[in-house]
């Protein structure tokens, strides 16, 4: 028995046969003048999916099975750039002919976003990083201090702790008068950074150092807070360390330094950092007139005039000073402050921030859309 | 039954295909976030930019900033693009917790520090300005077209650098643009399959893309001279001949920039210090990643026969100032030309199996001679200096006379080697050499 076949089969297998013919040349014109570029995981060695890849700039494609194929290579030298979130950036130059396989390793990044949901473009940006030394005030030393290089849980539950006991908890220690904004927690995005091969050091300069790695990796960071466990005896003299630090060294490297246990002066420090307050204690210290919305004026007329202009009462306008039965320990200094003692920008163990610091935080806080 | 089967089948790839494409835009969205990294050297009250460089990345916010000093970047037309304040460099504000609860201060002040500002890239940033907030003194001011110049020799493809000289709508593509696309994409299947067809006929050997699909990578020169006005005019130069120029005044300073450049040529002047032009030589032909860049030298001094026979091997040509500049042009172009058909007969040398060791041999006389013949006319100018020879050969010829003669020597080899690789090459039905 012969049977014959209907024109439309005929057809849909000449369309069927076309289609899988097309694929065929399409990929053999393709490797005329095509690279292979072959993405891994630096320390598994395992081909990485659904990595970015592009070619002088432009997006090309993902990675499938851990290889992507850039067709119509021109002769010359190209640069190819693959990212893939949560992974460090890799770029390679490579020259055609010369190279037709471009292998690339790429390697996961130590950023961890802590934030709940995805960071907000707008928000201020605060890394905690670990520092593998401390300081004993006691023995006047540096002291090597491990605890957060052999454990990551350790350093991730501090900076937890850090952020919910300050940053978090902006509220309860800012003015009820000017209250925050519903929702300011929302103004932060935090973030840590972990990698034991490159520690930081909260004891080498004021503020410590922090690799050239991490500053290269992190360019956005608004303040990076360099954790360390605990500052060990108390103050005596200036030949000790300074338990905390800010020093600003330019936008995108804002660096300050201080210890997971003392919660006030991280609220200090931040004060600096983040909101640009100045000391209101009578010593060793910078003084300005932090406009606009300072907490610190140059003179008395200024601090009055900024009182009376948001309804505060003139009258506690004062100098920062501080009186001592000894005439060496006394202080005055030609800058004048309002906001009550105990002012957590004078106090380091206790306070609040007062109505003029808050209006500062808040004026902030408002820079960034919350 | 089977023409049904068929169809359906047909049916689900379609929509196979729209959902793939869907999905693969739901995937990981490509990132163009720029920064621009200025790094500044506060020393004596004064400022200077140590570096400045356009790079991949994401800014800080810089609304949030405070401090005595105000940074601007300015536009092409001079528009404010944006401003932002900045702390001096220098201050550590320390405090420590004394035995009552008071706080101790603690401060540092230096005279000298780095200054470093990452700010978000903008199309058209030209100028960095940094001023003092109280008075508006001017600190200092840096062009930032070199930087984004030099990213875009490295990514000509990035949205914008295309957009520098083509407009683009959007960086990146609107959702229901792709969306459509993938739509019309699987209905074009049947009109692709007709072109395959056409194309499987024709029997073409390759499909050229056509030159406008892909950014057009412009050559890189880099220019090392301490001489400003010679890097300036060679610059603007270079510039109208489109080609894209890096710049350095120092040979350490060339050297430094090569770790993250690779220049198609360079234009080294030989008379620079501490770091003179043959030591900046020798540098970068002891480094594997740029030991085959072309280099000319340029020079307005006698140079030492020492000198000329320990490195002639390693220049490409050899250029008297004064020069004229369409001069310079030509030996440029010259350079670039020669490297390129030698990549080009490579690709060929290859494919006709000859020895890669005669092809080397070839490629390297050939540039020797060109070098010499280039000497010669240098040294036939009046008062030109006395150059590449050998010093052994000093006592019994003139040197014109002793490179000619081994000019002529090469030109032999050359002409025999030509002979061989051209008939390999015709064997494999390939053009003969064509320098």
């Amino acid at each position: 028995m012969t049977s014959r076949a209907r024109p439309g089969t005929i057809l849909g297998i000449i369309i069927v046969i076309i289609c899988i013919s097309m694929t065929v040349t399409i990929s053999a014109v393709s490797a005329a003048s095509a690279v292979t570029v072959t993405v891994k995981d630096a320390r598994t060695k395992v081909t990485v999916d659904n990595a970015l890849v592009y070619l002088n700039g432009a997006y090309i494609g993902t990675t499938s099975s851990g290889t992507m194929t850039l067709a119509d290579i021109k002769a010359g030298t190209h640069t190819v750039r693959v990212t893939k979130p949560d992974y460090r950036e890799v770029t390679k130059k490579f020259s055609y002919p010369d190279e037709s396989t471009i292998k690339i390793e790429i390697a996961r990044g130590a950023l961890v976003l802590l934030n709940e949901n995805a960071a907000s473009a707008d928000a201020i940006n605060v890394v905690f990083y670990p520092s593998s030394t401390s300081y004993s005030c006691t023995d006047r030393a540096k002291i090597s201090s491990p605890a957060y290089l052999a454990n990551e849980t350790l350093f991730r539950e501090d900076v937890q702790k850090v952020i919910r006991s300050t940053y978090l908890d902006l509220d309860k220690v800012t003015s009820t008068s000017d209250p925050l904004p519903s929702g300011y927690e929302d103004a932060f995005n935090f973030y840590y950074y972990y990698d034991p091969s490159a520690p930081g050091d909260a004891f080498s300069g004021c503020a410590g150092t922090i690799p050239e790695s991490y500053w290269n990796e992190v360019t956005f960071s608004d303040v990076t807070v360099l954790l360390y466990p605990k500052y060990y005896g108390i103050y005596a003299n200036t030949s000790c360390q300074p338990t905390g630090c800010s020093q600003n060294f330019g936008p995108g490297r804002n660096l300050m330094k201080a210890p997971a246990d003392q919660l006030t002066l991280i609220q200090h420090e931040s004060g600096h950092a983040v909101f640009q307050l100045v000391d209101t204690y009578c010593g060793n210290t910078y003084y300005y007139q932090n406009d606009p919305h300072a907490n610190v004026w140059s003179s008395l007329e200024s601090c009055q005039a900024d009182a009376r202009t948001n309804q505060r009462d003139a009258s506690q306008c004062r100098q920062i000073k501080k009186t001592s039965s000894i005439a060496s320990a006394s202080c005055s200094q030609n800058y004048w402050q309002w906001d009550p003692m105990p002012d957590i920008m004078a106090n380091g163990y206790k306070g609040k921030f007062g109505d003029a610091s808050t209006q500062r935080i808040n004026y902030v806080i408002s820079q960034v859309g919350v | 039954m089977a023409m049904k089967t068929i169809w359906i089948g047909c049916l689900v790839l379609c929509l196979g295909v729209m959902v793939c494409s869907s999905v693969a835009y739901a995937e990981p969205v490509p990132e163009y976030n720029k920064i621009l990294q200025i790094q500044l050297k506060y020393q004596d009250n004064g400022y200077s930019v140590s570096s400045l460089e356009v790079k991949y990345g994401n800014a800080p916010n810089l609304k949030i900033g405070s401090g005595a000093l105000t940074a601007k970047i300015l536009g092409n037309d001079g528009k404010e693009l944006q401003s932002f304040a900045v702390q001096e460099p220098g201050r550590a504000q320390g405090d420590s917790l004394g035995v009552e609860g008071e706080l101790i201060g603690y401060t540092e002040q230096s005279v000298y520090g780095d200054l470093f500002i990452t700010a978000p890239y903008e199309q058209g940033m030209k100028q960095f300005t940094l001023a003092n907030s109280r008075d508006g003194t001017l600190l200092v001011t840096a062009d930032i077209t070199p930087a984004v110049t030099t990213f875009c020799t490295d990514y000509p493809g990035d949205p914008d650098c295309l957009a520098r000289t083509v407009p683009v709508k959007t960086a990146t593509p609107d959702t229901t643009l792709v969306l459509v696309l993938a739509t019309l994409f699987s209905a074009s299947v049947f009109i692709a399959a007709g072109l395959a067809i056409m194309t499987i006929r024709r029997r073409t050997a390759g499909i050229q893309v056509p030159e406008a699909e892909q950014a057009p990578v412009k050559k890189t020169i880099l220019v090392v001279d301490d001489e400003p006005d010679i890097v300036n005019l060679v610059h603007l130069f270079l510039d109208t001949k489109g080609y894209v120029t890096l710049t350095a005044r120092s040979g350490r300073e060339c050297i430094d920039l090569l770790k993250d450049h690779v220049p198609d040529l360079i234009l080294l002047d030989v008379g620079m210090a501490p770091m003179d032009g043959w030591q900046t030589l020798e540098e970068l032909k002891k480094n594997p990643d740029t030991k085959s860049i072309p280099v000319l030298m340029l020079t307005g001094h006698k140079i030492t026969a020492m000198a000329a026979r320990q490195y002639k091997i390693c220049i490409d040509d050899y250029i008297m100032k004064p020069f004229h500049l369409n001069d310079l042009g030509a030996a440029i172009d010259n350079t670039l030309d020669r490297k390129e058909k030698l990549k080009e007969s490579l690709v060929m040398a290859k494919k006709a199996g000859v020895d890669k060791e005669k092809f080397c041999e070839l490629a390297k006389l050939s540039r020797i001679i060109s070098v010499n013949k280039r000497i010669v006319d240098i040294m036939q100018v009046p008062q030109a200096v006395p150059a590449l020879a050998d010093l052994d050969a000093l006592d019994e010829m003139s040197v014109v006379d002793y490179i000619n003669v081994k000019t002529k020597d090469h030109e032999k080899r050359v002409a025999q080697l030509r002979l061989e690789i051209n008939t390999s090459f015709r064997s494999k039905g390939l053009p003969d050499l064509t320098w």
